[in-house]
This record gives structure tokens, sequence and C-alpha cells, in this order.
């Protein structure tokens, strides 16, 4: 018989009118990556939680290393070296590198901190990983990247037996892909295990030894990655046929006027950043970290300070108004949807009501708004925004991130929107709300809007753009037409001098 | 197409600040007054709950900003000494022979453009409220003193009209007391500054990014709750004909109580001016029965924090219970240890 790193046996557990997992069953063995795919909802969350021993299942057995674990909790799946590297970071800012990835213990010599031995210590740790990381820089100027280089770290030198990584490569570009890989085949080879939680199937086939498919709360799959292909698993994720063809093209060249000017704008980051978006059509601009593509988004919503240049909004009377601030681009027709919806995009707390009239109240062309009139509007931006839903009082940071984004899109709905600027649409969306996000823009620039795509994601950008732009350290360096715009094509001409 | 649905009607009630505060408080203070009442019927009859009203009428007027300011997100802690600062200018300058309407007028820009100034300073620099307010109230409890050579001031006209008439047989006081309740739940209700203020507190950045002109809002919260302070050290003023430099040193955290009894929450976004009344009105009949039942004096801050304490426990207890967690986690999150030391950071 193998001894598992960790063995999950016919997991149960209900919230009040949910059941969120049915008799879930997984063995991960030492030294292998299992990856767990899923829709949003499909219970992947919970069995993580249930795993690192955040919740407690209500039937169901936990055994580490043969032994059962009689009750599991967050401290004492730990200790036997079970580690979670969630999407929630969990750093402290302003310590150093070092005091991080020892943040569980820090060396004593005498009672008191032993500073040397500390930083000996951290900076073997970080070399057994080959993690490239300055010890002493503080916490605060590292990338996402290096943070989760850091945080594995810190996991890896407690005697990890497991360690969970819940969605690693969500905000990560492609270029950082490469040592995060690097750092789990290494981890695999010292006989750590790895559950591997992603949307993104490429990268699972890439890293996995294992799948397991979830839908609905229950396993519906599972063996050896080589059993699978990327179309069966997301086939069986869905429980359907999942074709790119579904997403709508713009029927044929009917770009109207320019609606969006960008005259020789710059940052600190951005150099001489000039282009144009008509009405009807998808322009998405693209690149690699480093190319500045979101902050190309926010400079051009208004809502970051440009050193030089200026953003236009063409309006009715065919006169070129430069954009002074947020605001004034807003009473201009241009709305922002910001990459992260969570910290800048909703009122997490408040109702979907509140989150989709929030469009009306800030153009503010009235002085009054009964909640009567908030509730009858919401009753009709809801559903023209195809968010699904029981009812529209529900509080919208309980929404899925599909819908959360629709619920963005639908605060545009209810006023006058001339241009959309859209930074990461789909980021932590998943494969089949991805189509429909994008049948959502298709839908707006069909209805005359400027649509502006800033995305990393190359895949997305073919399939949704008409035009497509290449940055790469903050300059322009191509453009190319959206059916043409294949990622190999984009990872070429983003590589080429 | 269809149109969705509204939730379930019992649903939205169990969710409704009006069941979830301000039911809770209303029990509580018909409780504790029916209870005194059947000790000393004196309690509900005469005029004591007019009594209980006049006096808190400050506090409340005082409250009804800083609800504003922590729906917003905001805080202010000098609003106490701004308001003893304006009741002695305004004596002052009676005094020294103005009109009393332009007394007035002259507090009440004066403590405008404080407000002006803490607000731009937090939307402009952003500084934290608490910090700079700190600092205000020691900088206008020294200026009054300064003003009034560190003794009350007793005003020569007694400003009748702001702190002594009666209309319809009830004080001055507690008409604007009620007027300014009502005029606030309504702008908070269904004016588009109220709902910007909501949007504000709950979430500063998104709607800055949606285009809600959030400096502007914080700004002229702090330009209305500065300004009803100034519009309450008057009040307290007139009422006693004498401007005390000293005056209500505790109005600031007890406004704030007030405020979070009535739903309101430091975080921001949370808070209404009718729940804020009826914290205020819960304050002020927990000090009137301690008094009635005979309770020596030095048990009511303890009472007066005790309260506190017991409603924010309550709604927090209740906020987690709303999370999918069920109601068990509570009390063994109590126990478990996991490592609260960390931020949470979201890249």
């Amino acid at each position: 018989m193998t001894i598992h790193a960790l063995e999950l046996r016919g997991i149960s557990k209900s919230f009040p009118g949910v059941r969120a997992l049915a008799d879930v069953s997984l063995a991960i063995r030492p030294g292998t990556v299992h990856a767990i795919c899923g829709e949003n909802g499909a219970g992947k969350s919970t069995l993580i939680k249930i795993a690192t021993g955040a919740q407690n299942a209500d039937t169901g057995v936990i055994r580490i290393d043969g032994q059962e674990i009689d009750h599991p909790s967050r401290r004492v799946m730990q200790k036997l070296g079970i580690r979670a590297i969630f999407q929630e970071r969990q750093i402290a800012l302003d310590l150093s590198v070092a005091e991080n990835v020892l943040l569980d213990g820090l060396p004593k010599r005498f009672g008191r901190i032993d500073w040397r031995a500390a930083k000996k210590l951290a900076s073997e740790r970080l070399r057994a990983l080959e993690i490239d990381l300055d010890i002493d820089a503080p916490v605060r100027t590292l990338s996402v990247a290096q943070l989760q280089m850091m945080e594995i770290a810190r996991a890896v030198s407690f005697e990890a037996r497991l360690i969970v990584m819940d969605e690693p490569t969500a905000s990560l570009s492609r270029h950082e892909l490469e040592p995060l890989f690097r750092v789990i085949e290494r981890l695999r080879r010292e006989g750590v295990a790895v559950l591997f939680i992603s949307h993104h199937l490429e990268e699972v086939f890439e890293i996995a030894d294992e799948i397991t498919v979830m839908r609905d709360g229950s396993v519906v799959a599972q063996g050896a990655t080589t059993e699978f292909t990327p179309a069966s698993v997301a086939e069986l994720m869905f429980g359907r046929i999942i074709d790119s063809s579904r997403v709508n093209r713009r029927a044929d060249d009917q770009a109207g006027k320019p609606l969006l000017v960008l005259k020789d704008v710059s940052t600190q980051r951005l150099h001489n950043v000039s282009f144009s978006v008509s009405g009807g059509e998808i322009l998405a601009v693209t690149g690699g970290i480093g190319a500045g593509v979101s902050e190309l988004a926010r400079v051009a919503a208004g809502a970051s300070l440009k050193t030089s240049g200026e953003v236009f909004v063409v309006d009715e009377s065919q006169k070129m108004q430069g954009i002074r601030s947020r605001r004034h681009a807003l009473r201009l027709g241009l709305a922002f949807l910001p990459a992260d919806r969570k910290r800048q995009g909703l009122l997490l707390e408040r109702t979907l009501v509140d989150n989709v009239v929030l469009g009306q109240q800030a153009v503010g062309s009235h002085l009054i708004f009964t909640p009567s009139s908030a509730t009858k509007s919401a009753k009709s931006l809801i559903p023209a925004a195809n968010i699904k839903t029981a009812n529209i009082d529900v509080v919208v940071g309980t929404l899925s991130g599909g819908n959360q984004q629709k619920a963005m899109i639908g605060r545009w709905m209810g006023v006058k929107t001339k241009i959309m600027i859209f930074d990461e649409p789909t980021a932590g969306i998943d494969i089949a709300s991805k189509f429909e996000i994008y049948n959502e823009l298709r839908r707006l620039a069909n209805s005359g809007v400027a649509v502006l795509v800033c995305s990393t994601d190359f895949q997305e950008v073919g399939q949704v753009a008409d035009r497509v732009l290449v940055m790469r350290s903050g300059n322009v360096i191509g453009e190319i037409d959206g059916p043409s715009a294949t990622e190999r094509r984009l990872l070429e001409m983003e590589m080429s001098k | 197409m269809t149109e969705t649905p509204r939730a379930p009607m019992k649903q939205r009630l169990l969710r409704s600040d009006a069941v979830r505060f301000m039911a809770p408080l209303v029990v509580a203070i018909l409780a504790i007054s029916l209870y005194t009442n059947g000790k000393n019927d004196n309690f509900l009859g005469g005029d004591n709950f007019k009594n209980i009203l006049l006096q808190v009428s400050v506090l409340g007027i005082i409250a009804i900003g800083q609800t504003l300011l922590i729906a917003a997100g905001q805080l202010d802690l000098s609003v106490a000494t701004l308001a003893a600062l304006a009741g002695v200018i305004g004596a002052t300058r009676i005094n020294d022979g103005g009109s009393e309407l332009w007394a007035v007028i002259l507090v009440l820009l004066i403590c405008a453009l404080f407000g002006l100034i803490w607000g731009l300073l937090v939307a402009g620099l952003r500084i934290p409220p608490f910090i700079l307010t700190l600092g205000g109230t020691s900088l206008f409890a020294s200026i009054a003193l300064r003003i009034s050579k560190s003794s009350p001031v007793p005003a020569r006209e007694r400003f009748e009209w702001l702190g002594r008439a009666k209309i319809l047989g009830i004080q001055t006081p507690i008409w604007f007391f009620l007027i300014i309740v009502v005029v606030a739940a309504l702008v908070m209700r269904y004016t588009r500054f109220g709902r910007h203020v909501y949007a504000t507190g709950s979430n500063e950045e998104a709607s800055y990014l949606t285009g809600i002109p959030t400096a502007r809002t914080k700004v002229l919260c702090f330009v209305i709750s500065s300004t009803l302070a100034g519009f309450a050290g008057l009040v307290a003023m007139a009422r006693i004909s004498t401007g005390d430099p000293r005056n209500g040193s505790q109005l600031a955290l007890q406004a704030i109580a007030a405020v979070v009894l009535g739903g309101g929450t430091l975080a921001g976004g949370r808070g209404s001016p009718i729940g804020t009344f009826i914290g205020v009105v819960l304050l002020a009949v927990v000090q009137s029965a301690l008094t009635f039942n005979n309770v020596q004096t030095f048990w009511n801050d303890a009472v007066f924090g005790g309260v506190l304490i017991f409603a924010v426990v309550v709604t927090a207890i209740g906020d987690l219970r709303r999370r999918r967690f069920g109601a068990r986690p509570i009390l063994a999150s109590l126990f478990q240890r996991t490592s609260r030391a960390s931020a949470e950071v979201k890249p």
C-alpha cells in the first residue's frame, strides 16, 4: 500500500441550504503534483479549507501518512506539514523578506532573536529553492510574483509535506510562470506533494501528474494527467462542450467615428502612446509584464496622472474634449471597469441593487434618488446585463466572478456611455463565464460603444478584439487585426526586436 | 425581458438596518423605561421625557454630523472642543455688543471653515482623520481657553430663541435636534449626495474609479459636521447663558458611540441619522434611569461603556452569523489561533 502525503476519504460538507461537497475522496502521493479543476462553485475552495483544517467536514476522514487526524484545525494541519498559499496573501508588508520567510519562528538565542542566524537561515532556504530574492528588501517593494516565491519559501521551510496552491498563477504574467514551475519541480524532487488549483488548463497539463475534476461538489473524474486532454477536462468541468467559436465576431466592418483619442500620452512608464478607438469596435491593448497595459487603462480613464500628452473624448459636436479627471471623463461618457473588482470595482458588502445603480448615481443628472426608483432600474438592468441571480437583493460579494463583472457592466447600461475601458476583463473568471463576458463586450460594441480592452491574456485578446495593439516597456510596438492575432503571433511580436 | 425579482420580504426585513439595529434599541429603551417607571412613575409621567430629550439635544446634533462622517468612512474627534469654542466665541461676540443673529452666523462660518480645512487636508493629503482631528481637539480647547481667559463667559443677552424659548410647549433645542434628524435622514436616503456618502464609505477607491466625486463628498461631510458642532455649541451656550470653554469634553466620544449603537461602523458605509437618533435617546434614557434608580453617579461611565461594548459584540456576532459559516464556528474561532498577526494582502 502506498503511503499518501494527504488522503481525504468520503468528505461531505453542507452549508445552510447548500451541499458544498458530496462524498469527495482524494489521495496525493509524496512528490507529485495533483491538480483540482472545476468551475467556480464546484467546491474547490471548500475542499481546500477542509484539507488545511480551516473548516471541518460534516463526514469523512482525513489521513496524513496513513494516520487518521481526529480533530483537524489550521494549527494541527500546519504542524503536520500541510501548508497553503492562498490568493489572499498572508504577508507582513512592513517586515523584511527574511522575517517573512521565518514568520512562524525566528531563531532565538538567549531568549532573544538571533538576527544573524535568521538571515543565514532565510537565505539558505531561498537558495535551496533557487529563488533569487534580496533578504533585506522590504516586502512592500516586491512584485506579486516575488511575494509568491517568498510565501512558497516560508511554506517549505517548515518541513512541508504538502503545499496547497490556490490559483497561484491568477495574478502572474506568462513570464513569471516559469520560475514558479521551476520551484514546483524542485519541490516535487524533494518529495513534497503539491495540490494545485488553477483555472488555466494549459498550466495544469504542463505541471500536474494527476488531475481531479470537480463539478457541483462531487468528483466527476480522477486519474493521471495522461488520461485526459484539455478538451476532455473542460467538458467534464462544465458538463458540456466548450467551444470558443461561440464568441461572436463583428458582423462586418461597421466601425464608426473615433470616440476616444490618445495623443502622445506619457507617464513615467508609458512613452508617447497614441491611438484611437472608434464607436462599434473593440480595440485590445496587450503586452507582457512591465509593458504598462494596466497603467495605460488607468491613464486613459482619467484615473492616473500623465506627464505629457492628452486623452480626448470626441463629443456629439465632434469636438475633442481633453479629459481632466476621472469624474470629468465620466461626464463625457467614459466608463472604467478595473481589473481588481473586489478592491476597485464593487461595493462588496452592499447589495446588487446598490452596485448596479451606482453608475446613474455617479453621473448624477438627478439630485434625488429614491430607493424604489433604484429597485425599479435594477430590476431591468440585472437581466439586461445577463446577471444570473435568484433575486436583486443579494450581497454582491457572494456572487461569482463572472456575475460580479457583469454587475459592473450593468452599472453602465443605465447611463449614456460612449466609451468603456476594461482592465483585464476576465481576471479570475472561469472559462464558460469568460465567453459570456466576451459576448457582452461584443454586444456593447454593436450598440455603438467604443470598447478598449487592456489585457495581458493573449488568448483572450485574439478571441475578442477587432484590432490589437502590442506594447513593450511602455511603447506601442505593433498593431495587428483581431482575427489574425493568434497567441503565437502575438508572442512573436512581443519577443521580436 | 423578464425582470429579476426582489428577495422575499421576510429576508429583506431581517437584513434591514431597521430590524437589525433600531428595533433592539427601541426594545431596550421601552424595557428600561417601563422598569424604571414601575419603581417611580415620574419617569414616563410629567416632563421627564421632554427633559431627557432636552438633555441630549446638543449631543444629538453633534452625533448627526458624526453620522455623515462615519458613513463616509471618516471621523472627527475635534467636534466636542469645537462646540465649546463656538459657545465661547458666541458669548464673547454678544458681550462685545454685536447682534445675536450676527454672532450665530459668524460662529457657524468659523466652524464651517475649520471643517473645510479638515476636509481638504484629509481628502487632499490623505491624512488619517483620527490623528488630524485629535490634534484639532487640543487646538480648539486651547483657543477657547485663550478667548475666555480660562473662565466661563456669561452671555449678557440670553439667546432666548436658541436655548430656552418654547414652541408648542417644547423647548427650541428639541425642535432643532428633531428637525436636523429628519432633514439628515431625508438627505442620506433620497439625495445624490447621500448615495455618494455611502458609496465613498463602502469602497472609496471603487467609488472614485466609477467617477463619484469622493474628495468633494468627504470635504462636504467635514464642513457639515463642523457646522453642526458649532450650532450645537451655541445651543449649549444659550441654554445656560454661558460660554464654557470646558463644556462637554466627552461629547465627541459619546456621539461616536451613539452612531455605532445606531448601526454605524467605523469602517464606513453604514450608519443612519434615525439609528443615531435612537442611539442618542438610549444613552440618555439609561443615564436618566440610573438617576431614578438611585444608582451612584460613578457607575454612569461604566454603564455607558457596558452598553456600547454589549451592542458592538451583539452586532459582530450577527455579522458573523450572516456569513455562510453559520453560528457554530464563532466560538470555535475564539479558541483557534490562526495567523492573525500577519496582514492579509491581495495582489
